[in-house]
């Protein structure tokens, strides 16, 4: 009986302590190292002239309120850049905590105006042909957050450099491969002048590896990695943007303040809270409800969104969905260095050649296969059922049906009959080999995978084991040359938003060996891509992305699919107006320029 | 007794050296260099330094079984390594997230338990009745239900529709109101089983002669059921109650992700999405560790009850 009494004593203190435990505060979330609190900011900012249009002295602005963002991830957070992988790289600018050297402007996603100069307020490119260097004069009195002192190229040096792997080996920042075979160093010439050592200069300019409208690195203080070193600084994120985060923890939120008196644009909003909600059926419900503001939605919910009253933005950019036929890897020699390169080629795979140049008739036989199934593709199909018609269909890609260069001849039918003569010419399928396909996790993604691979199936015979594994499994494939499975993304390139003149097949080439590929390295694109990376006329650089186009439809190496824009909602009762700056940049669902914000007052 | 609990630590112990091993040696396995497994690819892959850097930290230099024990010391210094995304340790990581599972976990806990039983007891004295098929229809809904499809419902009726509770995320601070639908949702299916279990004993106790006896000596009815019955029905539920538990705090996943949870599950899914060997390491030891700690507890609270089990 004493026993029994014990056990009811051990529950009822079992339970109680539940209650307690339930009852306790969570911990207090990891806060940066102290710092002494910001001096006022008021009149520190004396922007001197620049050659683009420059933005204007805020009005004074007395930030109030709270506003709430769902986003699907907030990735991994690290405020030191060489631990700042992908997805954070971007999100410490795209949430204007950190700034960059330029943005692009207003509404531009074609990329017809200069971009705007943020933190830079100049730039000089050398004369040489090609060009060395690139220098970036900045703005004087923009001071870092927490009293961390005034923003200089030390610290613009230190921000390019803790981040590429060629300065920082051990860097996994998001652009760490980016720029390790476009950017030997970053150099601060005097207090306010940065000179970037290109290693390949890149005709892309400041749109592709400098403004927020792709990727770049977000500028951070020197002086705190000076004060804590790497490990420290991980959890302290200093910028210059108009909002500080006061929190960022992985698969929780963002968390940021207003800075007040911004040296550019003080934000309306006091507190922003962007929370990570991966279940889209809860960012919906989010929207519905009020509690979000802003909500990164999937893109079947959006048409039910705005019927039920919010507003829906875009980005202007479109995703392309590219199937890459990779396992082609024709090049013999590095293209810059000249070093012999040993790929393996699985010739198992009917989409598999060697070069062209040693095997016709093999080259021959895989470009009808890859015909084949380019030609088995129902893109306007896709778009009305998977993407309830908010797409549209891509052919070929790198080039979108959008940019005005668009060449009707790029087009390719769904055209099964005609799939089914090639196939036949090339021999047929090999009996015993399935196709090959890996997709991503996203819903739409897998989708889009499932629908190809059924239509295949019932138009060719062709049956495709499908592969949906974590893309950081596929990847390191991709790095080190070694795979062959296709894989159905955007890529690197894949970007409506993209100017059509931007040099093309870096990642189809040796140039970018080490880093991330598409799986394939094929000299003329190679040949392509140094031509226009190189060349400063347009009207050459248009001739040769014609000419990529033309031999990428021959060859058929990267059929497109669809296309699929970026699409925010945000409820009107809350915001008035929001200029959402272009960006080819999917972080956060491309958010951005929250301090642009109006509220409904 | 003090040698079965002896027993049953040495038991616990053994277990947990059994699952280091099975985690130590996964990484071994097939003779590939383990550095393959920790080494993100993360823009330009690992420098020769690097490399060579891991390859002393694991102690690639020394025999196998040599390898493990400096693991093993590791581990037990509470050093788990460090996350492959983000380069932190993964004992920091793992530090942050337990609370928010726990905290989830015992309000899913309490409400299996606290729905469970009762209903459990209700059923079986009430047996044959409304109540009891209604009880039984509850339980039968828990176990059917994915709780992927319960949450969502719960926040299409409750948030949607209605706005009686938020949508999702953990709130700030301790708010109450943001435990409701994903303790519900996670415990759902353990009131289920609850409910089941407690039934079948109660209604196996109700039988017994000591109940009858009891009656005819014209005990009231609620100190028959709660004094009598219930008390000696109350071992399987205690048994299946630490399971539980454990089982909430490994496998909440798909709750943590309908309702925004930032808990160790979420953690531990996209460890393995990731494929970031050393915190995927690091959770499964906090599980295993877990599961054989609150084992053990109900292995000592079922020897109080039944002395059959520590004499046995």
């Amino acid at each position: 009986m004493g026993r029994k009494r014990a056990v009811f004593v051990i529950l009822g203190a079992v339970i109680a302590a539940t209650v307690v435990v339930l009852g306790c505060r969570p911990a207090a979330p990891p806060t940066p190292t102290p710092a002494p609190a910001p001096p006022p900011l008021a009149g520190v900012a004396t922007p001197t002239p620049t050659p683009a249009p420059a933005p204007t002295p805020p009005p004074v602005t007395v930030p109030t309120g709270v506003l709430t963002v769902a986003v699907p991830t907030v990735n991994v957070p690290a405020g030191t850049p060489r631990f700042c992988s992908a997805g954070c790289a971007e999100n410490v600018y795209m949430v204007s905590a950190f700034e960059t050297l330029f943005r692009p402007a207003s509404g531009d996603i074609l990329g017809e105006k200069p971009e705007v100069p943020l933190l830079a307020e100049s730039w000089a490119l050398d004369s040489a042909y090609p060009p060395r260097w690139l220098d970036f004069r900045l703005r004087r009195g923009i001071p870092f957050h927490r009293g961390y002192g005034e923003m200089t190229a030390e610290d613009v040096a230190f921000s390019f450099n803790d981040a590429n792997s060629r300065t920082t080996p051990e860097s996994i920042h998001g652009q760490a491969g980016d720029f390790y075979p476009l950017i030997e160093k970053v150099e601060a010439l005097d207090k306010y002048t940065a000179r970037l050592w290109y290693v390949q200069y890149d005709s892309r300019g400041l749109r592709h590896r400098f403004s927020l409208f792709w990727q770049t690195a977000g500028i951070t203080s020197k002086k705190v990695f000076d004060e804590l070193g790497p490990e420290r600084m991980r959890t302290v994120f200093i910028g210059t943007g108009p909002f500080m985060i006061t929190e960022y923890t992985q698969n929780k939120g963002i968390f940021l303040e207003a800075v007040d008196n911004h040296w550019r644009k003080t934000p309306a909003f006091r507190t922003v809270r962007i929370l990570e909600v991966p279940e889209a059926a809860t960012r919906r419900a989010m929207a519905l409800t009020g509690e979000a503001d802003i909500v990164v939605p999937a893109l079947k919910d959006v048409p039910d969104l705005v019927r039920a009253g919010l507003k829906s933005v875009e980005t202007g950019n479109y995703a392309q969905m590219i199937i890459f036929f990779t396992g082609n890897y024709w090049e013999k020699k590095h293209v810059l260095t000249g070093e012999p390169l040993d790929r393996k080629l699985d010739l198992t795979k009917p989409w598999v050649s060697p070069n062209p140049e040693d095997d016709p008739e093999r080259a021959e036989r895989a470009r009808k296969i890859r015909w084949a199934l380019a030609l088995a593709i129902d893109r306007e199909g896709l778009n009305k059922a998977i993407l309830q018609g908010l797409g549209r269909p891509t052919y070929i890609g790198y080039v979108s049906i959008a940019h005005k260069e668009f060449q009707e001849r790029w087009k390719v039918p769904f055209d099964p009959a005609r799939a089914r003569q090639m196939l036949r010419e090339a021999g047929g399928w090999p009996a015993g080999v399935n196709m090959e396909m890996h997709c991503w996790t996203p819903a739409v993604w897998s989708e889009l995978c499932e629908a190809i691979a059924n239509v295949w199936l019932t138009e060719l015979g062709v049956k495709t084991d499908i592969e949906k594994v974590a893309y950081t499994v596929y990847r390191p494939g991709l790095v080190r040359r070694t795979t062959s499975k296709p894989i159905i993304f955007p890529g690197d390139d894949g970007h409506s938003g993209f100017p059509y003149r931007w040099a093309k097949g870096f990642t189809n080439s040796s140039i970018s060996s080490g880093g991330f590929g598409v799986g394939m390295e094929i000299p003329k694109m190679s040949e392509l891509y140094l031509k226009t990376a190189v060349e400063l006329d347009p009207v050459k650089q248009k001739q040769y992305v014609d000419e990529f186009h033309d031999y990428s439809h021959y060859w058929m190496l990267q059929p497109g699919t669809v296309e699929f824009p970026y699409i925010l909602v945000y409820n009107p009762r809350r915001i008035a107006s929001w200029d959402l700056l272009p960006t080819t940049n999917s972080n956060l669902g491309g958010l951005n320029n929250l301090e642009s914000i109006v509220p409904v007052r | 007794m003090g040698r079965f609990l002896l027993r049953r630590l040495g038991f616990m112990v053994l277990a947990l050296i059994g699952a280091t091993l099975l985690v130590f040696f996964v990484s071994r396995v097939g003779g590939r260099d383990p550095r393959y497994l920790y080494a993100q690819e993360g823009g330009y892959g690992l420098s020769p330094a690097m490399w060579e850097e891991l390859g002393r930290r694991l102690h690639l230099d020394k025999p196998l079984v040599v390898q493990y024990l400096m693991w093993l010391r590791d581990v037990a210094r509470g050093d788990l390594g460090e996350s492959l995304t983000d380069r932190r340790p993964v004992r920091d990581k793992l530090g942050e997230r337990i609370p928010n599972t726990v905290r989830l976990a015992l309000g899913a806990w309490l409400f299996a338990t606290l729905m469970g039983v009762p209903l459990g007891v209700l059923s079986a004295v009430k047996r044959g009745t409304i109540w009891d098929y209604l009880g039984r229809a509850f339980a039968m809904m828990g176990q059917a239900a994915p709780p992927f499809w319960v949450g969502l419902m719960a926040i299409f009726l409750f948030s949607v529709k209605w706005r009686l509770l938020p949508t999702g995320t953990m709130g700030e601070g301790l708010a109450i109101r943001n435990y409701i639908m994903p303790s519900i949702t996670l415990g759902w299916l353990a009131a289920a089983g609850y409910l089941r279990l407690t039934r079948s004993a109660m209604l196996e106790v109700l039988d017994a002669e000591f109940i009858k006896l009891a009656r005819a000596k014209g005990v009231s009815e609620p100190l028959v059921i709660w004094k009598h019955a219930f008390r000696n029905a109350l071992i399987p539920p205690l048994t299946l109650s630490a399971l539980i538990l454990a089982g909430f705090l490994a496998g909440a996943v798909v709750v943590e992700t309908v309702f925004s949870w930032p808990g160790v599950g979420r953690l531990a899914y996209e460890a393995v999405m990731g494929d970031d060997y050393a915190l995927i390491t690091g959770c499964v030891l906090v599980f295993t560790a877990g599961y054989l700690v609150l084992n053990f507890l109900t292995d000592i609270a079922y020897a109080y009850i039944d002395p059959r089990v520590r004499l046995g």
